[in-house]
């Protein structure tokens, strides 16, 4: 504990070590968080060298070979036209990661400028963006993602939009009252008075200070839009075949579960690492950054 | 004490009986319509049968048996249909079926708004009633497959004074002759169906039908194995191996009329070229299809009209199963990499998923769109597809069979057909009397589709069911309708 204190207390010449260090450090010595992110490395890499790795064609039938358990040849086992699948889960990592992280940071760029500038204009303009973004959390999250979905047409760019829009709202009103917040802070008032342009008052003074809360949002709503991927995908919305995405193996295995159960676990369980790695990075970013929550 | 305990097992006992009485039936939808003249589903079928006679039935071996009818006499040139209706039925309502009554419906199914059964009796000329008992049928010209038509709702005759008293709510209210009265329903929930006890061929021993619907196969199995209802409409094949292993429940698969096929779309790129329809057909592994997508539950089928039914031909012969030929075929057509769009409906992602994986290793490349029915049949009916995979319920006689799918005027032409000798051969064989002639007939326009890849059949369909052991006598017709009038519950 010492340790990590010492910069700030003797080093009087020098910067002290900004939040940021300070936060990643606290970030690192937690071991649920640092679990997780290793997790999420593992699942990234897979997904990157998929090509390189995966023993089998991603869509590489086997006639012979229908949905059998696990073997030497086939260490998850194969699915209803005998491809295989270990093949299909690593190819599915992609499908899932690049949904949760495209649509995480279009609801990330989208969503907080609208809550920035609606904080910071205030007026009709607040009121009118604000409202929008409250008529779409009245509505389910998932109920509203499937309609998009539906309304757009299945492939992955449309989900990833889909997502991207139902995951919007959460960020705007994040954004909106960190900035209505800071805006009465000396700092603000002090580099307005210094005669700072309002976009830049918001950009270099308001943005970095609201940023960590936006991250540790991000992390989140990223775990919910890998789950809410899955959904669509079970319910025959997202990717279409052969292109692999756990929701569709498990949907797909669902009509098995009493004879192969094994085509269901392998999926489900990649499913849940993944969502579960991204809450504890998640957790772990918000313990790290975000003062209110921080204990001690 | 013994009293208390008297009542309370005469109490048990009455519930058994009754329970034992009562044969709940999952469905995979929830009929849409019970009017015989705006029917259009297979689900419909399993209903309506129960509360119309028809004028005619088919029994095991596609015979054409009397029902309403109890004779019927054919003219010479084909053209008059004497029919002698039963003497004794009354309708549900009370009111008597007569030959007014057979007069009333066959009208009311030519001339009523939106009836689906007009194209079926679009050959009657005239309907007249020659005698309380006795109606007279002309049609335009002959017609072989007329009393194949009158087996199905066509000839399932309504009570007019309910008809004319219920009007476009007839539906909801249904009232025949047949061996069950509807009951009560309440839309995705249930149906239920009474026993007649006056029906003309006895009182049926099941008292009560429960009709459910479970859109989805997994949850109908799971009803079925947890005792929710007695007897499950479809089964879906992969399920076969756990219903027949579970104890008290069987499996009861027979041959239908229906068939699996893919069908092109002739009128525009990539498969208005024979070269590129010959490489489908040189692609498709047929018995790998049964295996795959049916558990071996069905059999490979390569024509329209499967063994079981008029029309068939053992001599017919599609091009061979041929991976490397099917490459080479699509080189050589200078379409190696042709991209397509299969439409599918939803439940048959497996099966759009087993041809894309043939058809890719053949050189195609292939996207998959699924859709609801809704949505699928405005896009098939306005040509706006590549190609769809189509399951087809099937008729007893060669023309309803084959006509709808590839007369240029066919209600079902989703392939775009428009060729004259097709038309030709189904016109004549529609005039044709001579019941050999006409068969030859069907005979050519099945060979000729075949022969140049415009339709590609997969598999001929079953009917597979799954039902509780102690439901005895179900009579395996292979329209795939169970008419429940002698089923008993052991």
């Amino acid at each position: 504990m010492v340790r990590t204190r010492t910069p700030v207390t003797t080093k009087p010449l020098g910067a002290p070590a900004s939040p940021w260090a300070r936060g990643f450090t606290r970030f690192l010595r937690n071991r649920l968080a640092l679990t997780g992110l290793v997790i999420l490395l593992i699942f990234s890499a897979l997904a990157i060298l998929a090509p390189v790795i995966t023993p089998y064609g991603m869509a590489e039938v086997n006639f012979s070979r229908l949905r059998a358990g696990p073997s030497p040849e086939h260490r998850l086992g194969t699915d209803e036209l005998g491809r295989d699948t270990l093949t299909r889960v690593i190819y599915g990592a992609r499908i899932s990661l690049t949904v949760g992280l495209g649509s995480v940071v279009i609801a990330m760029f989208v969503g907080s400028l609208l809550g920035m500038l609606a904080g910071f204009i205030g007026g009709w303009f607040d009121e009118v963006v604000m409202r929008v973004m409250d008529a779409m959390l009245a509505l389910p999250f998932l109920v509203l993602a499937i309609a998009l979905a539906a309304i757009l047409g299945p492939n992955l760019q449309n989900t990833i939009l889909a997502i991207a829009i139902v995951s919007t709202p959460p960020f705007a009103r994040l954004t909106r009252g960190q900035v209505l917040g800071e805006k009465a802070r000396d700092y603000v008032q002090a580099s307005t008075a210094l005669g700072a342009r309002g976009m830049r008052t918001l950009l270099r003074h308001i943005l970095p200070n609201i940023l960590s809360v936006i991250i540790v949002q991000a992390s989140l709503a990223m775990a919910i839009a890998v789950l809410a991927e899955s959904a669509l995908s079970f319910l025959g919305l997202g990717v279409q075949p052969p292109t692999p995405s756990w929701g569709s193996m498990l949907n797909t295995s669902r009509g098995y579960l009493a004879t192969q159960p094994w085509m269901a676990f392998s999926p489900g369980t990649a499913i849940f690492l993944v969502v579960l790695a991204l809450n504890l990075v998640g957790d772990g970013l918000r313990d790290a950054f975000d003062p209110r929550t921080r204990s001690g | 004490m013994i009293r208390r305990t008297l009542i309370a097992l005469a109490i048990g006992l009455l519930l058994a009986a009754g329970m034992a009485q009562t044969v709940r039936i999952g469905l995979h939808q929830d009929p849409p319509n019970l009017d015989p003249i705006l029917s259009q589903a297979f689900s419909d079928r399993s209903v309506t049968y129960q509360i119309y006679d028809r004028l005619v039935d088919l029994d095991e071996n596609l015979t054409i048996v009397p029902m309403l009818a109890t004779s019927w006499e054919v003219s010479d040139d084909g053209l008059v249909y004497t029919l002698q209706i039963r003497e004794g039925v009354t309708f549900h309502d009370g009111t008597p079926l007569d030959a007014e009554s057979v007069r009333y419906t066959l009208d009311r199914n030519l001339t009523r708004e939106g009836s689906a059964r007009r194209d079926e009796l679009s050959s009657i000329e005239n309907v007249a009633v020659t005698g309380p008992h006795t109606v007279e049928i002309t049609l335009r010209s002959p017609n072989a497959a007329f009393l194949a038509v009158l087996s199905g709702n066509a000839g399932a005759i309504v009570s007019p004074t309910a008809a004319e008293a219920a009007g476009a709510d007839f539906g909801n209210a249904p009232v025949g002759s047949g061996p069950f009265i509807f009951d009560s329903r309440e839309r995705q929930n249930h149906l239920t169906l009474r026993a007649n006890d006056d029906y003309w061929n006895g009182a049926p021993s099941i008292r009560q039908l429960v009709y459910r619907p479970f859109p989805d196969a997994d949850v109908r199995v799971a009803n079925l194995l947890s005792g929710g209802v007695d007897i499950i409409i479809p089964i879906e094949p992969k399920d076969i191996a756990s219903v027949d292993a579970a104890d008290g429940y069987d499996v009861i698969a027979y041959d239908s009329l229906g068939w699996r096929a893919l069908v092109m779309n002739l009128t525009r790129p990539p498969f208005d070229d024979p070269q590129v329809r010959l490489a489908v057909a040189q692609a498709i592994d047929r018995a790998a299809l049964a295996a795959v997508v049916y558990d071996n539950a069905v059999v490979p089928l390569i024509g329209p009209f499967p063994p079981n039914t008029p029309g068939y031909d053992p001599d017919l012969e599609a091009p061979a199963y041929d991976p490397e030929a099917a490459r080479a075929t699509l080189e050589a057509a200078g379409a190696l990499g042709t991209e397509f769009t299969l439409l599918i409906l939803p439940h048959e992602v497996l099966h759009g998923q087993f041809w894309q994986a043939i058809l890719t290793q053949a050189g195609f490349v292939v996207q998959i769109e699924q859709m609801e029915a809704g949505p699928y049949l405005e896009v098939v009916n306005n040509m706006r597809h590549d190609a769809t995979l189509v399951g087809w319920s099937g008729r007893i006689d060669p023309d309803p069979q084959f006509f709808p799918w590839v007369h240029s005027t066919g209600n079902l032409n989703w392939g775009g057909f428009d060729d004259p000798r097709i038309d030709d051969l189904l016109e004549s064989a529609r005039a044709e009397t001579d019941p050999v002639t006409r068969e030859g007939l069907y005979r050519d326009v099945a060979r000729l589709v075949v022969e140049e890849s415009m339709i590609v059949w997969g598999i001929q369909s079953q009917n597979i069911v799954g039902v509780a052991s102690n439901l005895e006598g179900i009579p395996l017709i292979p329209d795939g309708t169970v008419r429940w009038h002698g089923v008993t519950v052991r």
